[in-house]
Parts: C-alpha cells; structure tokens; sequence
C-alpha cells in the first residue's frame, strides 16, 4: 500500500515539474484568445484586426489581419505592444503565420532595441518569404544583429516589434498566433 | 501672538486656495472668444470674408455645460470652415462623448481635424475618428475630414486653398530641424498640427499658416525656463499666441480643456476666430 502511494506520488511529482519545465520553456507574448488582446496592439491605417477562429495554432483563435493597400508609401501590420523588454535569457522569437493565398507573399520583421525609433540601420530588419499555408517562424535571438551598423541586439531592451508589409498591390488577409519566446 | 499666527495661517490658506478654487472651479468654464487678426494678404483673399474657426484640446469626459456651451457659441458664430487641433479625449477616456460631440460641429464650408496624442491614448478606440466600429468604411456620424499627414484641396470662388494636417506621431519628435516631413508643403497652405513644435520644421520661405494646440497655454503662468527644464519644450518654445517666422505663420491656441491636473489660472479656455486682414 505504502509503495503504491510512493509510485503515485512520484508520478505526481515527475508531471508537476515535467508542467514547470514546459511553462518555463516558453513565454506566450500574444495569443490573440480574447478581445482585450486587441487593445494591446497599436492599431493603423490600413490594417484590419479581429480575433478569427481560423488557422489557430495554439488555443482557439488567431489573430486576422487585413492589409489594405494604400496610395503612398505604407506599411501595413502589427505592431503589438511589447510590456516584457528583457528578452535575455530566450534563444528564440517565434510566431506563427497562416498564408491563405496560393501564391507567396513577403513580410518584414523590425525589432527595436532603442526607444527612439532608431533608423534603418540601427534596428534588426528581417524579410521573410511567407509560403502558401501554415508559416512557423523562429528567429535566434543570439543572432539578431542591426542592418548597417551590425551591432547585437540588446536583448535586455526590447522596445519595439514591428511585422508588417511594404507597400502590398492588393489587400492581403494573414492569420497570425502564437507569439512567444522560446528557451 | 497666538492670534497673530492664527491670522497668518488663515491669510497663507486663503492666498492658496482663493486662486486654486478659482482655477478648478471658475475658470476652466468661463470660455472666451478669441478674436485674432493675422495679417496676410494672400489668406485674406480667400478667407478675408469668412468665419474661420479654430478648437482644441477639447478633452471632453462627458457633454456636460462646458461642452453645451461650447455649442452654442459656435451656433452663434455660425463658423464658415472650423480646424480643429487635436486631443478631444481625456486620457483613455470616454470616446463616445467626444464623438458625440463632434458629431454636432456645424460649418458652411467644412471642418478639418487632426488629432493629437491623446486620441491615440487608445489606439484601437482611435481609429472610430475615422471609421465604423470594427470596420474599415468610413463613419457616417459626421462629416469632419481628419488629415493624416496628407492634404486637401479646398476650392473657394476665390481660387484654390490647400489645406495639410501633420499627423501626430511620435517619431517626429526625433527630427530635427530641417529633415523634411512626408508631407510636400506646397506653397501656400494652411497647415494644421497638434503640436506646435512642427513649426520647426516649415520651410520659412513658402507662404504658410500654421494652426496648433496642445500646449494648453500651460494652464497657468510657467516662465518658459521652467517649462523647458520640466521637458515641455512645446511650452518653452510656443506656450501659446502667434509666432511668425519669415513667411511661415503660427497660431497656437490655449486650448478648452485641461490634462494632467484640471486648472486653469489666467489661461481661459478659448474658442479662436481667425481674421485675416491684407494689412
């Protein structure tokens, strides 16, 4: 009896700890599950947001983007308001991207590690081929360096995320979910 | 002795809080029509013989008197064009009674606006300035043209008048002199601008007329160093009045409501009626 109760608890304990490494392995940025998420993006001309019960890859739902194309130069996205800046001690930027149109399109990337909207050069820029279909992007973080400059990303200050998409011809629907940093 | 320090302390409490009364209670409701006269003659050909309005810095919570009142000076006035200048809201504040607001704004001509950092307080309530809720049709309520760093043409029996709103955004707070806008000013416009710090950046040369808001006139008398060492550069610089700086022209109004702490001491609310005269 006494040796059973040992297993039990010793199962118990090995899923409870398996439980603490999966949740420390991982930090969810945005999961796009409620409305209220919607007010932690900076909301744009010519982009569209609504939570879709479509193309989701964690929880129920993602987040439905429509990309408006604009006149001028524009560039329509997400920029989600980023509340955990220390990203030091993450290997990885993950998200993931539904592309329901057949042909491929071409996104950017933009992460500032200054508050003062750095310039081109001094920021991390990445373009990312998205396929027709689920897109699960991770970005090493230890490899984020600045476009001209070259200089690592500080990853103890991280202000600002931009994905967005330079100057579309037409309007372009993508689903995103699943923000986060992975261990 | 006793009654000596007993009559001291009476007259620091009523020094104190004779003015704070004042500016809580009594002046931030006592709006003033601001007649101003800008010298100008190209404006005055096409907006000489018109009623040109300018509001700003509503930050209406609610439409209470101030806001009735408001209303029915402008109904008075019976405004031909009305700019308006920004920050309608308070701080992630009520929307929907500065869109009802809004939505009662009467001019002959039209109404142009641009907003300010407080309407972009909550990004996502911002964008029903211009939108449907949860759409990207335009809202019906009102007929107010909000100008996002972009420009309209304004045809008058008088000729053409270009009419440009400067976006509020944070970047541009790291431009400095000189570095150009996305904005082409063409000459001449008449610009409308949050902050009135986008002075700096205007061509001097062309023939322009800015209207700004934002600094609340500093909602009571601040010496301009003191303004500039607290971080209100806008303060320092362009409190409040007009400014010219070769050809280009600036009007910065005091504004109507108040943020951060809600007084105002000898800086009335104002609603400001523009004259343009050729001399």
């Amino acid at each position: 009896m006494g040796k059973s109760i040992t297993i039990i608890l010793l199962i118990l304990l090995s899923f409870l700890l398996n439980c603490s490494d999966q949740k420390a392995r991982e930090l969810i940025l945005f999961d796009f599950e409620s409305p209220s998420e919607l007010d932690k993006l900076e909301w744009s001309c010519h982009t569209m947001y609504s939570l879709s019960d479509e193309h989701s890859t964690h929880g129920l739902k993602s987040l439905k983007l429509e990309l408006y194309p604009f006149e001028g130069e524009d560039y329509p996205g997400l920029t989600p308001i980023i509340t955990k800046n220390n990203w030091s001690g993450f290997k990885y930027f993950c998200f993931d991207i539904y592309n329901p149109e057949a042909r491929q399109e071409q996104i950017s990337l933009r992460i500032d590690d200054r508050k003062d909207y750095p310039d081109y050069e001094d920021r991390y820029n990445q373009r990312i081929n998205l396929k027709s279909g689920q897109n699960s992007m991770c970005i090493s973080l230890n490899e984020m360096a600045t476009s001209a400059t070259n200089r690592n990303i500080n990853l103890q200050n991280i202000y600002r995320v931009l994905i967005f998409m330079s100057n579309p011809e037409k309007k372009v629907v993508l689903y995103m979910d699943y923000i986060r940093l992975v261990r | 002795m006793k009654r000596w320090l007993i009559g001291c302390f009476i007259g620091i409490v009523l020094l104190i809080s004779v003015p704070v009364i004042y500016g809580v209670f009594i002046e931030p409701y006592q709006i003033e029509i601001h007649h101003v006269r800008i010298q100008d003659p190209f404006f005055e050909k096409f907006l000489g013989n018109k009623t040109v309005i300018q509001l700003s810095d509503l930050h209406i919570e609610n439409i209470g008197k101030r806001e009735q009142n408001i209303l029915k000076i402008l109904d008075d006035l019976k405004p031909d064009i009305i700019f308006l200048t920004g920050d309608y809201v308070k701080w992630k504040g009520n929307y929907e009674a500065a869109l009802a607001f809004l939505s009662q704004l009467k001019a002959k001509i039209g109404i142009w606006g641009v907003m300010g950092d407080y309407d972009y307080s909550s990004s996502r309530k911002s964008c029903l300035f211009c939108h449907r809720e949860g759409s990207k049709q335009f809202t019906q309520r009102y007929s107010i043209r909000f100008l996002r760093d972009s420009s309209e043409l304004l045809n008058l029996p008088e000729g053409t008048l270009r009419i440009e709103g400067i976006e509020f955004k944070k970047e541009y707070t790291n431009l400095s002199y000189g570095k150009s806008l996305p904005l082409k000013m063409i000459d001449p416009s008449i610009i409308l601008s949050h902050s009135p710090l986008s002075f700096n950046l205007l061509d001097i040369n062309q023939n322009l007329f800015m209207v700004a808001g934002d600094t609340h006139g500093g909602q009571v008398p601040l010496p301009s160093w003191f303004s500039g060492i607290i971080g209100y550069e806008k303060n320092a610089s362009y409190s409040q009045g007009y400014f010219k700086n070769g050809n280009a022209k600036m009007y910065v109004s005091r504004g109507i409501g108040t943020s951060h702490i809600p007084i105002r001491l000898f800086r009335k609310p104002e609603i400001v009626v523009l004259h343009f005269s050729a001399n």
